[in-house]
């Protein structure tokens, strides 16, 4: 019997290795995407996860928990990349090609994790983080607009954009001779086709 | 709903984001248009494709020994954390005595500036949030040299304090820019500063306090306002500005970290305020008390006493 108002311990921590540490892998995916370093990336899931340990009796059971740790996460690495000089919101690739949205070529059918990787990797880094959030971590709209500190309508546009923009990246890529990049049966045997879904 | 209404929404009704209403608008649409069924499809494949490869990319994948160095400590800090809690309440009964009586009679001290506290404590998150990390101010930061001369000359004060590199019990502050920003009704002297991995804001901002708040309530750290977004300030009122830390850093560790940066700094502040305020007697002679000795005999010093230069 847990005393009343006093946190046991085992309870505690039992509470929070079950909702909390399996995302530790999604986390540190995130992490490593963005830090491109995997000691700074196991950094950054360190940080977040202790943040999350500190305020899990904020948690609401129930709520999504993956969208909890993505905030810390995403404030961290943020935090991070201000420190490092790096901020992406100065050149606000909203403002940047507000009317240039690319034309948009049919998706290939021969769709290789390394191309679809490569192609997500040339868009700027606020297009990479909505598509991310949102189309990987399958984060609602709210929930990527609170973890990234931006509008509604912001997320709806960059997700619009970069999903376009990814489509045109995959069709250039997907254009270039087969002699300037892995052919098909390389990328296969390194990574394996990807499954329609 | 027509082919060029699907494609409008069709972003929305990948990720589900959609009315019930509108989403069976589409599939009746797509039931009879091969065209957008297509393109809808494509859509989901490239989207699927996406969350495939992301997750199962080797280079991605965390080491297997990581998952078990970070469970060990996590498990570490939450018994440390559990054990800090309960040496900490057995005291609490204690201290809730002593510290009810000095927090009523601190609040009555207050009180009476909670509204102002709470609007400043607004002001410094949104500078924080909006210049620190965001770098998303409506007018762009001035130099502290320029802001001294145009805003306030305790700016340049900021030039050279904090120091660069601060030594704390719990690891480095370093000084990463200074400057002077907007933000809401206050300007601020602000300097930015990394700790423990997170950004920290030093806010200096004139006060608005009377000379009576400012002797009634001691230069200590505190905190003021309400948390916002995991934000908070914590704030040492010195006579005549306010010095501000802002971050998601914990309330105690803040208020730690505004004992070694703040404090100082309100000190050196109150000099610079005192120097300004005091008579300048220098520039008319002898020290104030030889005048005051001389004027017994010299009635025609005592006209010295009655000159009151006008403040800077």
């Amino acid at each position: 019997m847990v005393k009343q108002g006093a946190p046991h311990e085992s309870d505690a921590w039992a509470a929070f290795e079950g909702e909390v540490l399996p995302h530790a892998d999604r986390l540190f995916r995130l992490a490593m995407w963005f830090e491109r370093n995997r000691a700074d990336a196991e950094d950054v899931v360190q940080e977040t996860m202790m943040q999350a340990l500190r305020s899990f009796h904020r948690y609401q059971p129930g709520t999504n928990c993956r969208a909890w740790l993505t905030t810390i996460l995403q404030r961290i690495v943020s935090n991070r990349r201000r420190a490092k000089g790096r901020s992406i919101v100065v050149d606000d690739p909203d403002d940047r090609i507000a009317n240039t949205e690319p034309f948009v070529p049919p998706v290939p059918q021969d769709l290789t994790d390394e191309l679809v990787l490569r192609s997500l990797q040339r868009l700027p880094t606020a297009f990479q983080e909505v598509i991310l959030l949102c189309d990987v971590e399958d984060l609602s709209y709210k929930e990527a607009a609170e973890a990234l500190a931006i509008p509604i309508g912001t997320v709806m546009s960059r997700l619009h954009r970069g999903r376009a923009q990814l489509r045109a990246e995959l069709g250039a890529t997907d254009a270039i001779p087969a002699g300037r990049r892995p052919n098909g049966e390389e990328l296969a045997s390194a990574h394996g086709k990807v499954e329609a879904s | 709903m027509n082919c060029r209404d699907v494609r409008e929404v069709a972003d929305s009704f990948l990720c589900e984001e959609l009315l019930t209403e509108t989403n069976h608008e589409i599939l009746r649409h797509l039931e009879t248009c091969p065209t957008c069924r297509t393109e809808i499809d494509a859509r989901r494949r490239l989207r699927g494709a996406l969350r495939t490869a992301f997750n199962r990319a080797p280079d991605l994948q965390p080491a297997g020994e990581f998952a078990d160095r970070l469970r060990d400590q996590l498990r570490q800090a939450a018994v440390h954390r559990h054990r800090s809690w309960m040496f900490s309440s057995r005291w609490l009964a204690l201290a809730a005595g002593v510290v009810l009586a000095a927090g009523i009679t601190t609040a009555i001290l207050l009180n009476r500036s909670s509204a102002p506290a709470e609007a400043l404590a607004r002001d410094a998150i949104g500078d924080h949030r909006n210049c620190a990390l965001k770098y998303r101010l409506v007018r762009t930061p001035v130099p502290l040299e320029e802001a001294a001369q145009r805003f306030d000359s305790a700016f340049r004060l900021l030039l050279n304090a904090p120091p660069d590199d601060i030594s704390t019990p719990d690891g480095p502050a370093r000084v990463v820019e200074r400057h002077s920003c907007e933000y809401g009704a206050h300007r601020f002297g602000h300097v930015i500063l990394q700790y423990r991995g997170r950004v920290v804001s030093l806010l200096v901002t004139a006060n608005d306090r009377t000379a009576a708040d400012a002797e009634s309530v001691a230069a200590i750290p505190r905190v003021i306002g309400r948390p916002l977004d995991g934000l908070s300030v914590v704030s040492v009122n010195g006579s005549r500005h306010a010095v501000m830390l802002v971050s998601d850093l914990e309330k105690n560790e803040l208020t730690q970290l505004a004992g070694i940066v703040s404090l100082p700094l309100v000190e050196r502040l109150a000099d610079v305020a005192s120097d300004r305020t005091k008579p300048t007697a220098w520039l008319l002679g002898p020290p104030i008390q030889k005048l005051a000795w001389d004027s017994d005999r010299r009635p025609d010093l005592a006209l010295l006493f009655r000159v009151r230069l006008p403040q800077p």
